[in-house]
């Protein structure tokens, strides 16, 4: 049963629907569970009105609530269906086909969700359904058994998508073998012509009925190439569809499966294929198995790299006798290229035979006709000639060079030449050199030179500073004639010496066209080493896989019988790559057939799940609110809600609060003797300087007879400063100066007695304290001050301590302590102490376990002094110039002893 | 609820009637039909000297005390203390609302309204008179047993037990309940009872939640031993008329027990003991003086 696009397929469920009014009268009736209560004297009231009897009857809104949930929980088991596209209805056998090919693997869970979708469309009604998979196997499904919808189901579930392409002919032929006369058929397409889109759809609709749902991988879905280039590698992927820029990653792997290297490619708006560079190290090129797009699972992202595509196969051709090696022509040429290319020494015609990337070719005068023709052939066909020049070529040239040579070469420098030799010139940007750096010791003392035409420069790769090519190249065909205008060896020049000259040639090497399917492997046979799954996942090479004839391989395409993979032979391992040639998207379906694009098919969703859930959740909110009306929720619910709106409240209105605890704060700090620190905002340097006072004052009580409290932190504007001994200003290296209000009640805490500690925590060397001290503490009533001098009470106040160290050890500065008695305050004591020591970092321990916090140069031994300066410093506060009286106390006896033996002597 | 055992609550009863003393109570000439030990603090049959008074005319010759006579010249009568024995019928309502404590700490009604009519009854039958159960198998004793047969009997009426019928005698009648039973009802229950009883004293003893009613929001209420149940939607709406109901049935019960002759007093379970039990001796004192 369908209603709009929703169908049920428990319609009968829905009459359940039918009891909600029922159940309206009888929830009415039913108000929440009250609470209960023993009361013999029942009876005096029995017949007593209550003059409210609203809650007895249920609330509208929880009637409301609880016939919701009624009607979500009959709905859910009524097992709704999100199903847009169940209104299609047809009656009838369906045939419902599937593309099962590596187009189909990225998007394989749309896939099955479209034919799910599609069997329980064509199931309705307990129709038998077919299920048919267009992608070959060895062993193809027999799709002519016809399946109830849970087989069906079952079957989708269980397939997997091949790792090669479907084969609609095929799947065609085998639908019109059968003699099967459905009455519908749909389509679920990978959205790719494969060269078979609209015949295929043709022909399904001369069948039945047709329908096509298409599931198309969006973004770059398959990689079709992947070629060394001069930085590394150059991969092209290509998507279904242009339209948007779009963006891909492509990761090299290794063959173990780590990651070397990945890039972002972008598709321009109007493309359909961008090229991933990549610039891997040469070394690491090397490692380099397969590119993969990021993402993407299917066959077609994966892009296996053998060792041919790997290494470039260059052939130096007529390289000369082993005796000399050093003197071989190619010497240099093969020591550039042996780290990246596989080498390979033979006669020019073997080499051409041999079929390899580049062909080096060294100093040649003549090159016979049939050798000329056969290079121009391989040329054609991709491949790299690299020919140097020298004696023999500027005496008799051919025609196989990218430009018309003068017949002669030219020598720089010499005793009996004008000129000097000459300098390599910076590459243009048009040049495939361009970027490598440039040796500038480099000279040029012989070339060949070009005929000046027209097109010398578009063919001119590299250049002298006086602007004569040194490297030509041309485009002959699909590959590249280049010609070093300078010997293979460094007999003209210094260029073989260079690392410049191992990057052009490698770049000259891999300037060619990609020459992997011409490349035929002469006899033998490759056997599946490893293959792909229609995921992209390497596998053990499937059961149907067989090996392959090598020189049918490069003419093979994946199959089940040749599934996607790495094939083992004579030659070294080949790979046989899903991606190429890429499918094309088809998007010109016949009038014919009806086509559902992606972005209208939406699957059936069960709902029944939901709204059962739905239902339960609402029930269990009623049982809150009967428990809530009963007066039973626990009270720590209420306390809870209670405190969660207060801290509510709180929130909101912190001030207050704020202002009140000063008050609290102080009467606490008053009541013992409790250290201060400036609340500068900065959290951390906060938690340090506390963990630095209550450092100090946790040595303090372990050493002497002042217990401090723990600290507090205060705020100079806000709170009470008058009843703590010390406060400690750690000043944050973004500070802003003192308010004027926070400098005058320190200017009236420092009157009064207060010790006021301001630590800038940037003590070096010739600079105790920062400079814009004076701007921080602008405000302040300061009088003169002075580093501590040696004699000062604070080095004697507890220890004796020549130096006041904190974590890093700068200067003390303390009032002067001149002036007569009355001016000065606080009886001479220094009420304002200034350094940079960072002493409460020092100080500072954790209070949970006791240890440093902080890590501090001269280790435990420096702690401990930075420990004896504060109890010094502490003491000084708290005793004032007790101490400093104290040094007259041999004076004041000896003066006593003599009074009291001279009140003897009159007595 | 369970109940509190029969020894502990007899124990508290003995002290209790020990506390009160010998009670003696006047009694209305016109009921004092028994011969007994009662002491009626009165002139009558008796064994015990009550006074010597002036001899009378229509007094018997065999009545003068001669010897008390020859010691002057008047004739005087001897005149013995009046001694006669009440019947004490107590009843405390077995129903299961009767036997209903709000809070743990406190005692159920039936058990306070049985501890003191076993006081009561100790106190009485101290002075000689009879103490039984209404409606109880036995018969009223005096003496120290009394207690105990008030307390036994009592605890062995069933719960469902209709309201007792009339004794045979001439008794006085002490009913303990609480009295929210329907007016009419007791009214036709006391009012036979009232025939054979002119002494009668109504103890309305009741729990503090039924004299505050402390509910609020929406509540179920039900009577211990009962599955009719009321539904109020806001407690707190009926409060004013529970009270109001609450207050006009002790004014009911009141004027009821008048109507009869009888007494009503209420006590609270919170309430001292010692001062429902004075109230009640002194009901019965008053009542003997009033008569």
């Amino acid at each position: 049963m369908t209603f709009g696009p929703f169908l049920f397929l428990q319609p009968l469920a829905l009459l359940g629907l039918l009891s909600l009014p029922i159940l309206w009268f009888l929830l009415r009736a039913t108000p929440p569970e009250p609470k209960r209560a023993l009361l013999p004297s029942l009876p005096l009231f029995r017949d007593l009105r209550a003059e409210e009897e609203t809650p007895s009857r249920t609330p509208w809104w929880l009637l409301a609530l609880r016939l919701l949930a009624l009607a979500l929980a009959i709905i859910g088991f009524a097992k709704p269906t999100w199903a847009p596209n169940a209104a299609l209805e047809a009656t009838g056998r369906a045939v419902v086909v599937v593309d099962d090919g590596w187009t189909s693997a990225q998007e394989w869970r749309e896939v099955t969700r479209h034919a799910i979708s599609a069997i329980e469309e064509a199931t309705e009604g307990n129709t038998p359904v077919h299920v048919m998979f267009t992608a070959p196997r060895t062993f193809p499904r027999d799709f002519t058994e016809p399946l109830d919808v849970e087989t069906a189901r079952q079957v989708i579930r269980n397939a997997r998508p091949a790792s090669w392409l479907p084969d609609r002919n095929d799947a065609i032929e085998r639908l019109a073998a059968s003699g099967l006369s459905p009455q519908r058929v749909i389509w679920i397409s990978d959205g790719f012509d494969h060269d078979t889109g609209r015949s295929f759809a043709d022909q399904l609709s001369n069948v039945a009925p047709t329908e096509i749902r298409i599931a198309r991988p969006g973004g770059g879905f398959a990689i079709t190439s992947a070629d060394s280039s001069a930085q590394g590698a150059r991969v092209s992927v290509v998507r279904a569809l242009d339209g948007v820029i779009e963006t891909a990653d492509v990761i090299a792997e290794t063959a173990e499966g780590a990651s070397i290297s990945s890039t972002q490619l972008e598709f321009a708006a109007d493309q359909t294929t961008a090229e991933a560079l990549f610039e891997i190290p040469t070394a690491a090129l090397n490692r380099v198995a397969r590119f993969r797009i990021a993402g993407v699972q299917s066959a077609g992202a994966v892009w296996m790299w053998d060792d041919a595509a790997r290494r470039p196969h260059v052939g130096l051709a007529d390289a000369g006798s082993e005796a000399q090696p050093l003197l071989s022509e190619h010497y240099y040429v093969r020591k550039a290229l042996e780290p990246y290319a596989q080498l390979t020494e033979q006669p020019l015609d073997q080499l051409i035979e041999a079929d390899v990337d580049a062909i080096v070719l060294g100093d040649r005068g003549a090159i016979s006709d049939d050798d000329e023709t056969a290079l121009r052939t391989y040329i054609d066909e991709g491949g790299v000639l690299i020919r140097f020049a020298g004696p023999r070529l500027a005496a008799q040239a051919d025609d196989l060079i990218p430009t018309p040579l003068r017949p002669t070469s030219r020598a720089l420098g010499g005793s009996l030449a004008w000129e000097t030799p000459q300098r390599l010139s910076d590459f243009t940007s048009t040049s495939p050199f361009f970027g490598i750096p440039l040796p500038k010791d480099t000279v040029v003392r012989q070339q060949v030179l070009a005929q000046p035409s027209a097109d010398l420069p578009t063919h001119t790769w590299a250049r002298l500073e006086d602007g004569t090519p040194l490297v030509t190249g041309a485009a002959v065909g699909r590959g590249q004639l280049v010609l070093f205008h300078v010997t293979a060896d460094p007999d003209w020049s210094d260029l073989p010496y260079t690392g410049a000259f191992v990057e052009m040639l490698r770049r000259s090497v891999v300037s060619g066209g990609d020459r992997s399917n011409v490349r035929s492997e002469a006899e033998g046979t490759l056997t599946p080493v490893r293959t792909l799954d229609g995921f992209g996942l390497l596998a053990t090479p499937s059961p149907g896989a067989t090996p392959i004839q090598a020189e049918a391989f490069v003419t093979t395409r994946p199959g089940p019988a040749s599934p996607p993979g790495l094939y083992s032979g004579p030659g070294g391992e080949r790979a046989l790559n899903a991606g190429a040639p890429a499918p094309l998207a088809f998007t010109q379906w016949p009038a014919s057939v009806s086509v559902t694009e992606e972005a209208a098919v939406l699957d059936r969703r069960g709902l029944g799940g939901w709204m059962i859930a739905a239902a339960m959740a609402i029930v269990a909110l009623d049982l809150l609110i009967a428990l809530a009306f009963a007066g039973r929720l626990p009270q720590w619910g209420r306390g809870a809600a209670t405190a969660f709106i207060a801290g509510l409240v709180f929130v909101g209105t912190p001030s207050p609060a704020e202002a009140q605890s000063s008050d609290g704060k102080a009467m606490e700090a008053a009541l013992g003797v409790r250290f201060a620190y400036v609340r500068t905002g900065d959290g951390r340097l906060d938690q340090i300087t506390e963990a630095g006072l209550f450092g100090l004052s946790f040595q303090l009580g372990q050493r002497t007879s002042v217990e401090p409290d723990m600290p507090h932190a205060v705020d100079l504007e806000r709170d009470h400063l008058e009843v703590y001994p010390l406060i400690y200003y750690a000043v944050p290296r973004d500070a802003q100066p003192l308010t004027p209000a926070a400098a005058e009640k320190v200017n009236a805490y420092l009157r009064a007695g207060g010790a006021f500690v301001v630590d800038t925590r940037d003590a070096a060397p010739g600079s105790d304290v920062s400079a814009d001290l004076e701007t921080l503490l602008a405000g302040i009533d300061a009088p003169p001050l002075q580093p501590a001098p040696s004699d000062h009470v604070i080095t004697k106040s507890y220890y004796l301590l020549r130096s006041f160290p904190g974590r890093l050890n700068g200067r003390l500065w303390v009032e002067r302590g001149t002036g007569d008695r009355d001016t000065r305050r606080g009886d001479g004591v220094s009420a304002l102490f200034i350094g940079g020591s960072d002493w409460a970092g020092a100080w500072a321990i954790d209070r949970t376990n006791g240890q440093p916090l902080l890590t501090m140069q001269g280790g435990e031994a420096a702690r401990e002094m930075a420990y004896r300066f504060g109890i010094n410093l502490v003491m000084y506060v708290l005793t004032g110039n007790y101490k400093e009286d104290q040094v007259h106390v041999p004076d004041l006896l000896e003066r006593l002893g003599r009074e009291d033996q001279s009140s003897r002597s009159t007595d | 609820m369970a109940r509190a055992p029969l020894e502990q609550l007899k124990g508290e009863a003995v002290a209790l009637a020990n506390q009160l003393g010998s009670l003696s109570t006047q009694t209305r000439a016109a009921s004092a039909g028994q011969i007994g030990s009662a002491k009626r603090r009165r002139a009558g049959t008796g064994e015990d000297f009550w006074e010597y008074r002036r001899y009378k005319h229509e007094d018997g010759a065999q009545r003068i005390d001669w010897r008390r006579s020859a010691k002057g010249t008047r004739l005087y009568v001897r005149e013995t203390e009046l001694e006669t024995a009440r019947t004490y019928l107590f009843w405390v309502d077995p129903s299961e609302g009767f036997a209903f404590n709000s809070k743990d700490g406190l005692p159920e009604k039936a058990d306070r309204a049985l501890v003191l009519s076993m006081a009561l009854a100790g106190a009485l039958s101290r002075a000689g008179e009879r103490c039984g159960v209404l409606g109880g198998g036995r018969s009223a004793v005096s003496g120290a047993r009394a207690i105990s047969r008030v307390g036994e009997d009592m605890r062995e009426l069933p719960a469902d037990s209709v309201f007792p019928r009339p004794p045979r005698e001439h008794a006085s009648a002490i009913i303990c309940s609480d009295f929210y039973a329907p007016i009419e009802e007791w009214r036709a229950r006391l009012q036979p009872l009232a025939a054979k009883c002119r002494e009668g004293l109504l103890v309305q003893v009741c729990d503090p939640l039924e004299v505050a009613f402390p509910f609020e929001g929406r509540t179920r209420f039900a009577r211990p031993g009962e599955s009719q149940n009321r539904i109020v939607g806001k407690a707190e709406s009926i409060r004013e008329g529970y009270l109001k109901r609450f207050a006009e049935r002790r004014v009911a019960m009141t004027a009821l027990a008048a109507g009869l002759g009888w007494r009503f007093m209420s006590h609270e379970t919170t309430e001292e003991v010692r001062i429902a039990l004075n109230r009640m001796a002194h009901a019965f004192q008053i009542a003997g003086v009033a008569a």
